[in-house]
């Protein structure tokens, strides 16, 4: 019986990750927020997300530096995340830390890009697998829901999915347009 | 004296020297470490403090805070308490090399007098790893069975019993969470991702159970209620991020809408909840207290309160309004007197509040305490 429920479970972290993958692929933001509930992303497979390849990068860039993307929470794509930014941390905004393992799950949010109104799926994966500090947290948690819709519950650990190992600092990886 | 007779004079003072210090020492009576073996008397106050490597219950007199003992346990812990205040229970998770390794998550049962493990019953290894609320870890209504939220993130419960002090159920529940037992038998319902909620009843012996799906109760996305809810008489109550009150009945074993109550209609200023356990209710006195903010917009639904409102649930409006700070978490708590505690989250203190009922159960701050850091859940004997 006990096999019975982990095999359960294990299905429903699988088809939850490759429902979020094809949904964050064409769902408009209102229709994605409807169907979200325990939908999550697969940091791993972010990489071979059809559309974005910039990562978001191209629509990043900060006024007066063109390479450079904000070290601050006020940042755009970091409307829902709550952590610590791991471009604090040895990072960056796409990149775990060393030492660290991205979560093979996340929470997203919907944030909208101030250069061309337009709004991004972003999805928030935690780095996993070491302790410390890196600076003030970020807690603008716009759209974020209770663990009942736990694909926008921001106040879950998602290093859950890696074992349940410590929660470094969080990613802010662009995964799709919402609208 | 001659020189001669004043040498002998000196070393024979000398001589005696070490005979005076000993008859000092004879008189000095050394000190033997000891423990406390009882906490002081008197009610107690208790603050959940969730950590990612330790976590702690507080427990703080609710006469002055003092703070009178603690128990602690792993990582991600979650809390509840016997309803006389006597067993405190945390489940958490616990990793070989603290931020990595071979995990195991534990339930630790506390005698609080003593401040002493009971029991230990290892969980499976699922727990939610999330911002600790009481809807995380309840015990039954007879508190034989304890019941436990995993998250996988896939969600299920885990049913211990703590006569036989073991497992004995895990319920697989996709895309609901929170457990909110029912007041009579076993079985709880949970919050799911459409609004609705599914109620699990269990057989006497936890083995086998049923479940019933109610119709959408709120909406998700317009108006999700918090994880924090409150018994009324014999409903459940829920807040909304919109500071709406969802009145609901779990009586026939399935989720039934009673009422909703727009507790800020009127009030100009965008009101709504704020914070983390957002809603107590103070049954003696009917009044649902409630953690509000003004100029709310997406993402300040966890930011600490401005005020807390007192709403009457029999009269059905607000009948005080008090201004506080920062407060994210609240709890009435009966000691020498009723009292509201409140959680700060920018200071990370305790702060206590004297209730007026004849100022429409107005609070004054009588007291405040820092003792912990990020903390979510206040708890007390019921």
């Amino acid at each position: 019986m006990d096999n019975l429920i982990d095999s359960l479970l294990t299905w429903v972290d699988t088809r939850a990750e490759e429902r979020m993958r094809r949904l964050a692929g064409r769902a408009g933001r209102r229709s994605f927020l409807h169907k979200a509930g325990g939908i999550f992303v697969g940091g791993t497979v972010l990489p071979m997300l059809p559309y974005d390849n910039s990562n978001g990068v191209a629509h990043a860039r900060d006024v007066s530096d063109p390479n450079a993307i904000p070290d601050n929470c006020d940042y755009w794509r970091y409307c829902s995340l709550h952590g610590s930014l791991c471009s604090k941390c040895g990072g960056s905004v796409t990149q775990c830390p060393p030492g660290t393992t991205p979560s093979k799950v996340a929470w997203v949010g919907t944030c909208r890009n101030p250069k061309d109104n337009k709004n991004y799926l972003v999805s928030y994966n935690d780095c996993c697998g070491k302790a410390g500090a890196c600076g003030e947290e970020c807690t603008r948690q716009e759209r974020d829901r209770p663990g009942y819709r736990m694909g926008l519950a921001s106040e879950s650990s998602w290093c859950i999915a890696n074992g349940g190992s410590g929660v470094h600092c969080t990613v802010a990886v662009v995964v799709g347009m919402a609208e | 004296m001659s020189k001669k007779s004043s040498v002998w004079f000196w070393l024979a003072g000398l001589a005696l020297l070490p005979v005076g210090a000993w008859a000092d020492e004879a008189a000095f009576v050394p000190e033997v470490v000891s423990v406390k073996e009882r906490m002081s008397p008197g009610p107690n106050v208790f603050v959940n403090q969730m950590d990612m490597a330790t976590s702690t219950i507080y427990i703080f007199s609710t006469k002055d805070l003092t703070l009178k003992g603690n128990v602690s346990g792993g990582s991600w812990g979650l809390a509840t308490l016997s309803r006389d205040g006597n067993t405190a229970y945390m489940a958490s998770g616990f990793l070989s090399r603290v931020a990595y390794g071979t995990g195991e998550d534990v339930l630790q049962i506390f005698d609080v007098p003593t401040n002493t493990v009971k029991k230990e019953i290892t969980l499976p290894y699922k727990l939610t790893q999330y911002t600790p609320d009481a809807a995380q870890l309840r015990l039954s209504a007879d508190e034989k069975f304890i019941y436990i939220q995993n998250a996988t993130p896939a969600t299920s419960v885990t049913v211990v019993d703590l006569e036989k002090g073991k497992v004995v159920k895990e319920i697989p529940s996709p895309g609901c969470y929170g457990i909110y037992p029912m007041e009579n038998g076993y079985g709880y319902s949970a919050i799911c991702s459409d609004g609705s909620f599914a109620t699990f009843k269990l057989s006497p012996d936890g083995q086998t159970f049923t479940s019933q799906k109610s119709e959408r109760i709120f909406d998700v996305d317009e108006d999700p209620i918090f994880l924090a809810s409150a018994r009324v008489d014999s409903d459940l109550v829920f807040l909304s991020y919109n500071g709406n009150l969802y009145r609901v009945s779990d009586a026939s074993g399935v989720i039934r809408k009673v009422d909703v109550i727009p507790a800020t209609k009127g009030a100009p200023g965008s009101w709504g909840a704020s914070g983390y356990g957002v809603m107590t209710y103070d049954s003696e006195a009917g009044i649902m207290f409630m953690a509000m903010s003004s100029n709310r917009h997406e993402g300040t639904h966890h930011h600490g309160a401005t005020e807390i409102w007192a709403y009457d649930m029999k009269k059905k409006k607000i009948v005080s309004r008090s201004p506080v700070k920062d407060i994210s978490t609240i709890g009435v708590v009966k000691g020498e007197e009723t009292n509201l505690f409140g959680l700060d989250i920018k200071k990370n203190i305790i702060v206590k509040y004297d209730i007026n009922p004849k100022n429409g159960y107005s609070l004054k701050l009588s007291a405040q305490r820092t003792d912990f850091g990020f903390a979510t859940m206040i708890m007390g004997a019921r």
